[in-house]
């Protein structure tokens, strides 16, 4: 497709502003722009800037709202040299460069992300990484049919747990792979489950099992090292694809997400006010 | 009750300090401002009465009944409930959310187009598109995701230049060093409510190599007073230094070396 590479040049250049501007609730809907428009085109790779945008999106977001201290510039430091890199990436595409640059990212916020006490305690531990990934991995394979039931948190499950060791025991490439793929697939999820649900909640069983299970038998292969990089990215782009046509079809889902909250700032002082003439209203009627 | 006086300056502080914001979104603002931090303080700083026995539960009931002001006992019940519900939410020291890690999940849009601004508009707006769809809203019996709020147009009180960015990312010792002071600054700021904005640049002299610095420029509103300045400059500038030198302290030589020359070449400037 013509102008393809240019619209998504375009778009990393608005990410990369958005990104300067500490807006991050608009480098994900640029984030989601880029993957829209890859889905145009005949490219399968094109993509890919898109998908890690919008794990960076996510990661800043979360920096900026934490409640206590972080070096949330500094960490910045390290984010805006990688979106920077992600437009350079363009002519070439080099999927195993834009993983390992992915991956050294995420390794390197860790020290950001975690908590003071959590930094003075944990030291890397790979091997446990890979044990407790594995057996997440058979647990989420046990229990597929859960996915049946419309109230299942079984991905979010599995990638709470996930996200928290990789942050604490550090992990490595195939690591962040693995999240990266079951994060892609719960996002189709949430749209094949909600555009197939039937009239007693439950979730057409047959949907699920042609549509959503093989990737679970894919993503267990990739994570065993069967699959070379550009067969992981073929699955990605499937998933990506899927969502982004869903997304078109039903745009966004209600009910299950969280949207940031438009927060207000007010001095300290009135909020003490307020605390204490609560507190003394609630004493008396005590 | 909150007396008129203070919910009306609280509004008049929240329409000033926010002057971006829509009627919306301090309303949506002041709740969420209630909820997680104004009840914590008030759970963490309530005293509660002596527990009521069930002996003083009758006498209480059997008085309030010959005065003619029947207090069924039911009531007394729910004040003992009350209480030791309060009691258990003081133990749990509740911070007003439920993770320390907040989840978050950014929204699959790629466009607000047709919607008419960011923020809690775009939420009404896309509520109303919601009920045109064929999903029905269903409200999950375990919400997963503890509620981030995230301050409307908040400036970022510790910013580094691009340049200073990019020595940070290739120069470890360095980003050690700004990572901890930028901790201790964010603390500060926090601390004592304080409304300063740092910028960190660096500067170099082309035909000196040796000689660099880095510059923290600190910004203050502009209605402080100077005395009020130079004791705001103070404090940064001993929190600073007060960090290096710890940093140092437990530093090898060879970056002990290194975060003494760099305090050096480290000066903390305010206009004043």
């Amino acid at each position: 497709m013509k102008g393809l590479r240019k619209a998504i040049k375009e778009d990393l250049e608005a990410g990369i502003e958005a990104f300067r501007n500490d807006s991050f609730d608009f480098v994900n809907m640029i984030a989601n722009r880029i993957m829209a428009n890859a889905v145009f085109g005949t490219d399968t790779r094109i993509f890919l800037p898109g998908f890690f945008l919008k794990e960076i999106a996510s990661t800043f977001g979360v920096l900026k709202t934490k409640k206590e201290a972080v070096a949330y510039s500094t960490a910045k430091s390290h984010g805006f040299k990688y979106v920077e890199s992600l437009k350079k990436s363009l002519p070439s595409l080099d999927e195993v460069k834009l993983w390992n640059e992915f991956y050294a990212l995420a390794d390197k916020m860790r020290e950001f992300e975690m908590s003071e006490l959590e930094n003075g305690s944990y030291s890397d531990n790979i091997e446990f990484t890979k044990d407790s990934f594995s057996w997440l991995l058979q647990h989420l394979k046990k229990n597929m049919d859960l996915l049946f039931d419309s109230n299942n948190l079984l991905f979010k499950g599995t990638l709470n747990e996930m996200e928290r060791i990789f942050r604490v025991h550090s992990g490595e490439l195939p690591d962040i792979v693995l999240i990266s793929l079951i994060k892609a697939l719960d996002r189709y999820y949430e749209y094949v489950s909600r555009a197939h649900r039937k009239s007693d909640k439950r979730i057409d069983e047959d949907i699920i099992k042609s549509k959503i299970f093989p990737y679970i038998d894919r993503i267990e292969k990739s994570y065993k090292r069967e699959l070379e990089i550009e067969e992981v990215d073929k699955i990605l782009w499937e998933l990506v694809k899927s969502w982004r046509e869903l997304y078109i079809q039903y745009m966004e889902l209600p009910g299950t997400r969280l949207t940031f909250e438009k927060g207000i700032e007010l001095p300290a002082e009135l909020k003490k006010k307020l605390s204490e003439s609560i507190t003394k209203t609630l004493e008396k009627k005590m | 009750m909150v007396s008129q006086t203070l919910f009306s300056d609280i509004l008049t502080e929240a329409i000033n300090r926010n002057p971006q914001a829509s009627p919306e979104d301090i309303l949506e603002g002041l709740v969420n401002i209630l909820e997680t931090e104004i009840l914590p303080s008030v759970i963490r700083d309530l005293r509660l009465p002596p527990f009521p026995s069930w002996a003083k539960m009758a006498i209480k009931s059997r008085g309030r009944k010959s005065r003619k002001k029947f207090q069924p006992t039911e009531t007394l019940r729910q004040r003992r409930a009350v209480i030791q519900q309060v009691e258990y939410l003081k133990k749990l020291n509740w911070d007003g959310v439920n993770t320390p890690t907040p989840a978050v999940h950014f929204s699959d849009h790629d466009d607000v187009i047709g919607l008419p601004q960011l923020g809690m508009s775009f939420e009404i707006e896309t509520r109303r598109r919601r009920s045109k769809t064929k999903f029905p809203i269903i409200e999950l019996p375990h919400k997963p995701y503890a509620r981030v709020s995230f301050p409307l147009e908040r400036k970022n009180p510790f910013v580094l230049s691009d340049e200073v960015q990019e020595r940070v990312v290739s120069d470890p010792l360095l980003e050690g060093l700004f990572k901890n002071v930028e901790i201790s600054i964010r603390e500060l700021i926090e601390t004592r409510g304080l409304e300063a904005c740092l910028s960190v640049s660096f500067k170099s002299d082309l035909e000196i190599p040796t000689w660099e610095k880095y510059v923290i420029k600190i910004t203050l509103p502009p209605r402080t007073k100077f005395e009020e300045r130079m004791k705001i400059w103070e404090i940064f500038d001993l929190t600073i230094r007060n960090k290096i030198l710890e940093l140092a302290k437990k530093a090898d030589d060879k970056t002990r070396e290194y975060l003494e020359s760099t305090n050096k070449n480290l000066y903390v400037h305010m206009e004043l």
